[in-house]
């Protein structure tokens, strides 16, 4: 309890140093944060796209319904389909008229069943073996185009790799400026109480009895700052959540569940504290021999 | 319980603050270190509570060497020696109970017994409407009193005062010697460096005088009374 009132008392004699120090590291945990839903998001909508059939194949307007049975029969004989969903022009304006249902009605007025094409959605046995199924396809007169959805998938596959990447490195940078600033900070402390410091030796006081301080005023830090950090970037996803799920539509990326807010505020603090340690520690050994 | 065996003690500039000094004090006694500035009063008090090593000799107290202590256990030697630093050495930043709570507080006695105990040594010492101020706020002779009552507040065996009249005006003077009889009265063992005549002359105690670091006289062997 003492040490944790002379915690309290060097951080409230010198306001403007904690204000820096706890600003500093709420931009780190702000930006984890926001890295941590970014990368979230992307893994739900990669765990979506993969549950979706995996190839799209639109027909052509004249293809003959005889045709599109052949095709399907010959796709089944493959024994590597393990469903196809076949979906005609009316079915086809049904998902249309759902899907923008929020738009301007004249532009949807222009859409009629006739100008759309009937598709089949094709889930393979093995991922694996949809390039073979669509390059046979590609190939048949009655087919208009195919959406392959392994490519979208693997390309959002490499774009979330590229962002987790990129948000490491920025987190690292951040992580160390974070360090470096509460590192300064203690060893300002350190010498505006060198005198104090002495006296508290001089009476007996042992090592730690000194340090201790300074230790848990560098773990406060990372503390108030990563939870003014998760909170910040709470508010901003809780403000834009309306607009992100209007944007996704049907993927259900949003709202992000509480388990994973509470989980990744609770990892915040851990890292603050294993932050805030690291740095007083290497504080106090640095000046406090 | 301190003994002082041939010690020196010389700075790193050349100039030697003791030389070949030796003598006891025996644990109960109050002893008078006296001397002009800079005969090596204080550089005495700094190798008794090791915050510097002499160059040569050995220095006793309680019967441990003090230069063979390890680092943990110079704290602990640091709490047997209670000592009103010749600068006071208070935290200016702290209310008068605040330093005087320290000792207690680094010694890791609970908060409640703490209090109590500071209590009882302000009214010891007459500070105790000084309680919620801060040092800024005292007289010199309070200053010295919050000094004496951080001192002696964990009941150390010696107490080492380093002209702790420095400044005070002779009423005031007479009343912190008065104060520190009374705690060597109590058993502490008390050593006070002063170069004061007046206290000199009005104290019939033993005097061991210093000048440029060497030993001048011990006055143990003259009977004083």
């Amino acid at each position: 309890m003492k040490i944790l009132k002379t915690t309290w008392h060097n951080i409230r004699r010198s306001p403007y140093q904690a204000f820096a120090a706890i600003f500093i590291i709420l931009q780190t945990f702000f930006v984890i944060s926001i890295f941590a839903y970014v990368v979230a998001g992307s893994a739900k909508t990669i765990s979506y796209l993969e549950s979706l059939p995996q190839a799209h194949i639109f027909f052509r307007n004249d293809a003959d319904q005889e045709d599109i049975d052949l095709l399907k029969k010959k796709l089944e004989e493959t024994g590597k389909v393990s469903e196809i969903k076949f979906t005609s022009q009316e079915e086809a304006l049904k998902i249309y008229i759902e899907r923008t249902k929020d738009e301007d009605p004249l532009l949807r007025e222009l859409v009629t069943a006739s100008t759309l094409p009937t598709s089949f959605s094709i889930t393979a046995i093995d991922p694996d073996y949809l390039a073979e199924i669509v390059e046979m396809v590609k190939t048949s007169p009655i087919v208009y185009q195919t959406v392959f959805l392994k490519d979208v998938v693997s390309k959002l596959v490499d774009w979330t790799d590229a962002i987790r990447r990129v948000g490491v490195i920025l987190i690292a940078f951040l992580a160390l400026d974070s360090i470096f600033i509460i590192v300064i900070i203690i060893n300002i402390k350190i010498s505006q109480k060198k005198e104090d410091i002495n006296i508290m030796r001089l009476i007996g006081a042992g090592g730690w009895y000194i340090r201790w301080p300074f230790i848990l005023e560098g773990v406060s830090y990372g503390i108030i700052g990563a939870v003014i950090g998760w909170a910040l970037s709470f508010g901003a996803l809780w403000y834009s959540t309306p607009l992100l799920v209007s944007y996704f539509k049907e993927i259900p990326i949003f709202p992000l569940s509480w388990v994973f807010l509470a989980g990744l505020l609770l990892g915040e603090v851990l890292l603050a504290i294993v932050l805030g340690i690291l740095s007083s520690f290497l504080a106090v050994f640095r000046y406090l021999k | 319980m301190i003994k002082l065996e041939n010690v020196s003690k010389r700075f790193p500039t050349g100039i030697f603050a003791l030389s070949d000094v030796s003598f006891e004090v025996a644990k109960g006694e109050f002893v008078l270190l006296v001397g002009p500035t800079g005969s090596g009063k204080t550089t005495i008090f700094r190798l008794l509570i090791r915050e510097i090593l002499p160059t040569g000799g050995k220095i006793m107290v309680d019967n441990l060497d003090i230069a063979k202590l390890s680092h943990g256990k110079i704290a602990n030697l640091r709490k047997k020696i209670g000592v009103v630093f010749q600068d006071l050495k208070l935290l200016m930043d702290r209310t008068i109970f605040e330093n005087i709570v320290l000792p207690l507080e680094v010694s890791g006695i609970k908060t409640l017994d703490a209090i109590k105990r500071v209590d009882d040594v302000m009214v010891k010492v007459g500070i105790l409407e000084q309680k919620d101020k801060f040092p800024v706020q005292l007289s010199g002779g309070e200053l010295q009193r919050t000094a004496i009552a951080r001192a002696i507040v964990l009941n150390p065996p010696i107490l080492l005062a380093d002209e702790p009249t420095g400044d005070l005006d002779s009423v005031t003077a007479s009343g912190i010697v008065n104060l520190l009889s009374e705690i060597n009265e109590k058993g502490t063992t008390v050593v006070m460096a002063t170069h004061s005549q007046d206290i000199i002359k009005s104290l019939p105690k033993r005097i061991i005088s210093l000048d440029k670091g060497h030993l001048v006289t011990d006055a143990k062997k003259e009977d004083k009374k």
